[in-house]
């Protein structure tokens, strides 16, 4: 590996910040043999830190745009708006199981009614006795008992 | 004028005073996160030691005549810092560059006199010239939490291959941007 080549490897294991002692001492020793090795280690050391800042501005800008101003005032108000209708919800359900037992209509327990064709005539218990029907309930009764 | 008066025009110059020092602090982070990359091999401490530099700039803003040479004054806070933590990170058997070498770095440094507005600017327009993905790589593995084993591992690319790929990138990148300044430099 040639002198330059070499240098070159150790200023990019000292921008890695990789370099281990013996390195940083050989890189010493280039940087003291002439100003030309000194202005190539500066020069490369500077980008790599005007990279690093480069990066850095980037990406706050990518992240702006991602998630702009407007978008984040919009989810904000659609979050509050989405509470105030729960709560709005909320409010009517319980009012609505509060009121309805004052609002419900009173309705009578009604009677079973019968319905007696035109022309025919109810009658009950008698003809039942009359029929014999009764007789074999009572006895089927009497047979319970 | 009365004393009370005195009293708010003092205020007065020195709120604007401050405002004009930190516009100045402001304009010259850039200079100094490099100047101490420049000397700092140990990557995670030199957040601290611009942060501590920043500190002491401020601290000693009454020292410092506003129409001088800020950058000299910075440099030369900066290198009394540097200095110190460089007998902490012996202490602790830190990497650390020797005195003789940080001397000539940071001499040199001011020698280049890096004007940080027009390298980003050159920087940018040299890296319109790469192809997307070669952009991508350089951001990513020059980032903070970037890792060129992380970007071999998406390339699908052994991690020596990614290197050589940085190295080369960056050396024409070094090359355009000292052409388009030395470029600049001539037609002012």
């Amino acid at each position: 590996m040639n002198s330059q080549a070499y240098l070159e490897e150790l200023v990019a294991k000292y921008i890695e910040g990789t370099c281990c002692p013996k390195e940083l001492k050989a890189l010493e020793a280039r940087l003291l043999e002439d100003d030309v090795n000194r202005a190539y280690f500066l020069e490369i050391v500077m980008l790599a830190e005007d990279l690093g800042m480069l990066n850095d501005s980037r990406q706050r800008r990518i992240g702006f745009d991602l998630v702009p101003a407007e978008i984040l005032l919009q989810r904000q108000r659609w979050r509050e708006a989405k509470t105030a209708l729960l709560a709005a919800a909320a409010v009517i359900l319980f009012s609505a199981v509060a009121i309805w037992p004052q609002m419900a209509p009173k309705h009578e327990s009604a009677l079973a009614g019968f319905r007696v064709a035109p022309g025919e005539k109810l009658a009950m218990a008698p003809d039942h006795h009359k029929s014999g029907m009764w007789d074999e309930h009572r006895g089927s009764v009497a047979a319970i008992r | 004028m009365n004393t009370t008066c005195i009293e708010i025009d003092g205020r007065l110059n020195r709120k604007s005073s401050e405002a004009a020092f930190m516009a100045l602090l402001n304009g010259h982070q850039i200079l100094l996160r490099n100047f101490v990359a420049s000397l700092i091999p140990a990557i995670d401490a030199r957040a601290d030691i611009v942060q501590e530099i920043n500190i002491l700039l401020w601290e000693k803003r009454a020292s410092f005549e506003l129409d001088t040479n800020f950058k000299a004054w910075a440099f030369a806070v900066a290198r009394y810092v540097i200095m110190n933590h460089q007998k902490r990170f012996r202490r602790r058997e830190r990497l650390m560059f020797s005195s003789e070498v940080m001397e000539a770095l940071a001499d040199q440094f001011v020698e280049l006199n890096p004007e940080p507005d027009e390298r980003m600017e050159a920087l940018c327009q040299c890296m319109s010239r790469l192809r997307d993905e070669h952009q991508r790589l350089l951001l990513v593995c020059h980032s903070e939490r970037g890792s060129i084993e992380l970007a071999a591992a998406e390339r699908g690319q052994p991690a020596v291959t990614v290197r050589s790929i940085l190295l080369r990138l960056r050396n024409r990148l070094r090359k355009c941007i000292h052409e388009r300044m030395t470029r600049s430099q001539l037609t002012l």
